[in-house]
């Protein structure tokens, strides 16, 4: 009891004292995530709208590959992102290995099949029930899905959430691939694996209240967002 | 902290080749994680980056990760003390 309520003194003290270490942790722990989860969608939406609507061989093998991927240990999405990164990898000449840039790479091949994998599942339920409607009526493949898709924005928007706490919360991978550099690639995850391991309980616990905190209060305006314009078509 | 300065004597520096030429001045020394918490790179960076105007990242593992990081020439300087690895 003790150690939690210096914890939260110590949160608080950061919090008020504005370091400017700390405001640069933040705020590479939300580009990062962010960026990564807006790439995901980008990748993971049109994925998940080919395995629910098309109809290809190895298309079980295909959804069952994605939804395993879901629970993919980010530490061994770190160690295949740091192969393909290293200089001696295939992409090493790009030069990206403990940069930002690796991290997010790493949290994209995390976050990708999370947001794949409901979007799936999402459209093929809205297909099951409207699809014969868009066919009935000529609709294109491509403008049936969009049209899914803006149905299912909702869900849609719970799978981005998911996705941004996979991605803010994992430490594996951009611990392996970032490095954990002071100022360049330390963020709130590998910040309080640092201090966890000096023995600094308190100011990891700090660490990781302000964590919480930041995707409550993400969490909380996506709901409202969600809310607001769920009233507005209701309108 | 004696025996980690002893252990000093028996670091290794190992200059790996780094075939890519840096666009920024920067280098990546792989080291241990209680070769940084001795403060001995809070002391020679900054004595180091002053000299020749190159900043130093430090990625701070054990000694087995950070000589296969050198070994993959993924840092310029390879920091280490464990024998054994």
């Amino acid at each position: 009891m003790h150690d939690l309520l210096n914890s939260l003194a110590a949160a608080w003290q950061l919090i008020l004292s504005g370091d400017s270490t700390l405001v640069a942790i933040v705020s590479l722990s939300l580009s990062i995530s962010l960026t990564a989860v807006v790439l995901a969608s980008v990748l993971g939406l049109p994925l998940g709208a080919a395995l629910a609507v098309l109809r290809f061989p190895g298309q079980n093998a295909a959804i069952v590959v994605v939804n395993a991927l879901m629970g993919l240990p980010p530490v061994v999405a770190g160690l295949f992102v740091y192969l393909l990164l290293s200089r001696s990898g295939p992409l090493g000449s790009l030069g990206l290995l403990f940069t930002p840039t690796a991290m997010v790479i790493a949290q994209v091949v995390l976050v990708t099949p999370i947001i794949a994998a409901i979007a799936r599942q999402m459209l093929e339920d809205l297909w099951r029930e409207y699809g014969e409607l868009y066919i009935l009526d000529g609709v294109g493949r491509v403008r049936t899905v969009c049209s899914l898709l803006w149905l299912g924005r909702f869900s849609l928007l719970t799978a981005a959430l998911a996705g941004l706490g996979r991605a803010a919360a994992e430490v594996g991978a951009i611990l392996i691939v970032g490095g954990n550099i002071a100022g360049v690639t330390r963020t709130m995850t590998t910040a309080i694996a640092l201090e966890t391991s000096r023995g600094d309980l308190g100011l990891a616990l700090g660490l990781g209240i302000i964590l919480l905190s930041l995707i409550l209060a993400i969490n909380a305006t996506a709901q409202f967002v969600r809310n607001t314009s769920r009233r507005m078509a209701a309108i | 902290m004696t025996e980690l300065v002893r252990s000093l004597a028996a670091f290794l520096l190992v200059l790996v080749a780094s075939a890519a030429v840096a666009q920024e001045p920067f280098i990546t020394v792989a080291s241990t994680t209680s070769t940084e918490e001795s403060g001995l790179f809070g002391y020679l960076l900054p004595a180091f980056t002053k000299e020749t105007g190159i900043q130093v990242r430090v990625v701070a593992v054990g000694t087995g990760q950070a000589l296969k990081i050198g070994e993959r020439g993924d840092c310029d300087v390879v920091f280490v003390h464990d024998r054994t690895a």
